[in-house]
């Protein structure tokens, strides 16, 4: 993994690779959103996620500062906050489930198909599937199950599931063969495997996965909230209130400092940690 | 007493289509309880994947490979040319990761592990990620993970090839000792002849292209032995006679 942190190295470097298009761009991705990240906090970085108590300190503003923004702006905004603050934690809780469940199963999907016969055929088949347009599909989801949680759910996790289940396997796929020999010499296996082997080999790319698909996963909620037609959540709250252009800059503004800091706090502190952890 | 038998071991890789390469051919060769076995040759004559197929990490091959009857595949150390440390664990985490999936008590395995620090002088390198550690350092750490495990053979594939000249020397020394204290078999990979001269009790010289045993010298050099003497250089150039490249 040490070529991860080498100047030269870029998305060129896995040009050569023959790997499908979207796992390419994952790696890229993969390596740039370490890359950024990196560069802004060069200086020194200890084994633990946060490097001082003021940076800690400063972490903790980020949470403080988006609850106060909500409430200031429910009340100018004569809206009830508990209201507003409900339909984001509605909103939050549906993409929470559909965000453990793509995790699981992308886990799964990738190490059982990142290698071997099983990667040639499933590789490519998975690659198609990503590509499609679940959109498509979305008036006749709600047609079997209407305006439920059951199809918004359903529509996050095969939006969020892609991005994870091809950043992981790009982790497992830049597992070195000594590695793999050393396991295998040592006989490791069962749950000595899983947790001293395969799980933190996999941590980097889930990482990294997970950023990407929550990323998506937000604007595939309020997307599908609104054409669904839910009567709770954000995407319903836009729905609302999309006549009064002022709140629909607020709301969107509330919305960007909550993604903000979700990956400010929980994500990149684990990308960077991850990638030091693996560093050779 | 043998402890390995090689009968008429071959490898051929065949995978990708119109591209055959017969790695060895015809192999035989026994190897003895408590020696230092060498596999000498230059690059391309199969050392390594000789040395994998004893080991059973490459299952792959034509011939057979017989064990002694006390040993078995549990009983094998590794000591891996690029280390192979998980950057993820650290020192102790490494050394214990031979350990995690035999069955013997987290107490003894604990032991093995303070045994391993403190022989290879890792004691206060414990809680350190490989990434800290100096390349000889990570080289002891990988030797002690071969050894937390008790091995009855210890498989090294050119474990000094990433060192430099000074801390390759200071290393082998130190598995010398060890290997005098522990009396396990050691088979070994490399291509630097006063390595094997050193190291060696038997030394296979193989050829490259296919892959073959060109002759097993015995090194009759008495312990500690002294590398500028005119019996090693003898022997030395008789090695390198017979090394065709």
């Amino acid at each position: 993994m040490s070529h991860l942190r080498d100047s030269n190295s870029g998305p060129q470097l896995y040009e050569s690779c023959a790997l499908p298009t979207e796992l390419r761009w994952h790696l890229c991705i993969f390596e740039l959103s370490y890359g950024c990240y990196h560069r802004i906090n060069m200086p020194k970085v200890k084994a633990g996620i946060y490097h001082s108590r003021t940076h800690l300190l400063v972490t903790l503003l980020f949470i403080v500062v988006p609850f106060l923004f909500l409430l200031i702006f429910s009340r100018l905004a004569n809206i009830a906050s508990g209201a507003l603050l409900l339909n984001v934690a509605i909103s939050a809780a549906r993409l929470s489930i559909a965000y453990i469940i793509a995790a699981i199963l992308a886990w799964i999907f990738a190490v059982s198909f990142y290698q071997g016969r099983q990667a040639a055929i499933a590789l490519p088949i998975f690659d198609v599937l990503q590509s499609f347009p679940t959109f498509a599909l979305l008036p006749l989801a709600t047609l079997f199950w209407g305006p439920s949680n059951f199809t918004i759910i359903f529509f996050l996790v095969i939006t969020v599931i892609w991005p994870l289940f091809f950043s992981i396997v790009s982790s497992l796929k830049l597992i070195r063969h000594d590695w793999r020999e050393a396991v295998k010499i040592y006989n490791l296996s069962g749950f000595a495997y899983l947790k001293n082997f395969l799980w933190p080999v996999t941590i980097p790319g889930f990482i990294t996965g997970s950023v990407v698909g929550l990323g998506e996963g937000w604007e595939a909620l309020i997307a599908t909230e609104i054409i669904v037609g839910m009567k709770s959540g954000l995407g319903s709250f836009f729905q609302t209130h999309s006549t009064n252009i002022h709140i629909t800059i607020f709301g969107v503004l509330g919305f960007l400092i909550l993604i903000f800091t979700v990956n400010r706090v929980i994500w990149l502190p684990l990308l960077e940690r991850s990638h030091k952890r693996m560093e050779d | 007493m043998n402890l390995i038998s090689v009968k008429n071991v071959s490898k051929i890789f065949d995978d990708r289509p119109g591209e055959r390469l017969v790695a060895l051919e015809n192999i035989n060769l026994e190897i003895k309880q408590g020696e230092i076995f060498v596999l000498l040759g230059p690059s391309g004559s199969g050392k390594s994947t000789l040395l994998r197929i004893m080991s059973g990490l490459e299952k792959d091959f034509k011939g057979s490979i017989t064990y002694g009857p006390d040993v078995s595949a549990k009983d094998f150390g590794f000591v891996f040319q690029q280390f192979a440390l998980m950057p993820w664990l650290t020192v102790e985490e490494n050394i214990n990761l031979g350990l995690v999936s035999r069955a013997i008590s987290n107490l003894e395995k604990k032991t093995r592990v303070e045994r391993e620090l403190k022989r290879l002088n890792l004691t206060k390198f414990r809680n350190t990620y490989p990434k800290e550690l100096s390349g000889g350092m990570r080289q002891r750490l990988g030797i002690a993970r071969a050894l937390a495990i008790d091995p009855k053979v210890i498989f090294m594939d050119e474990p000094f090839s990433e060192l430099d000249s000074f801390t390759a020397e200071e290393l082998r020394k130190e598995l010398l000792d060890i290997w005098q204290e522990q009396k396990a078999t050691i088979i070994q990979v490399t291509h630097i002849v006063a390595e094997a001269l050193e190291l060696g009790d038997r030394i296979a010289v193989l050829t490259p292209r296919p892959g073959k045993i060109e002759k097993i010298v015995e090194n009759w050099l008495s312990r500690p032995r002294k590398l500028r003497s005119e019996h090693f250089f003898k022997l030395e150039d008789e090695l390198y006679k017979l090394i065709k490249p």
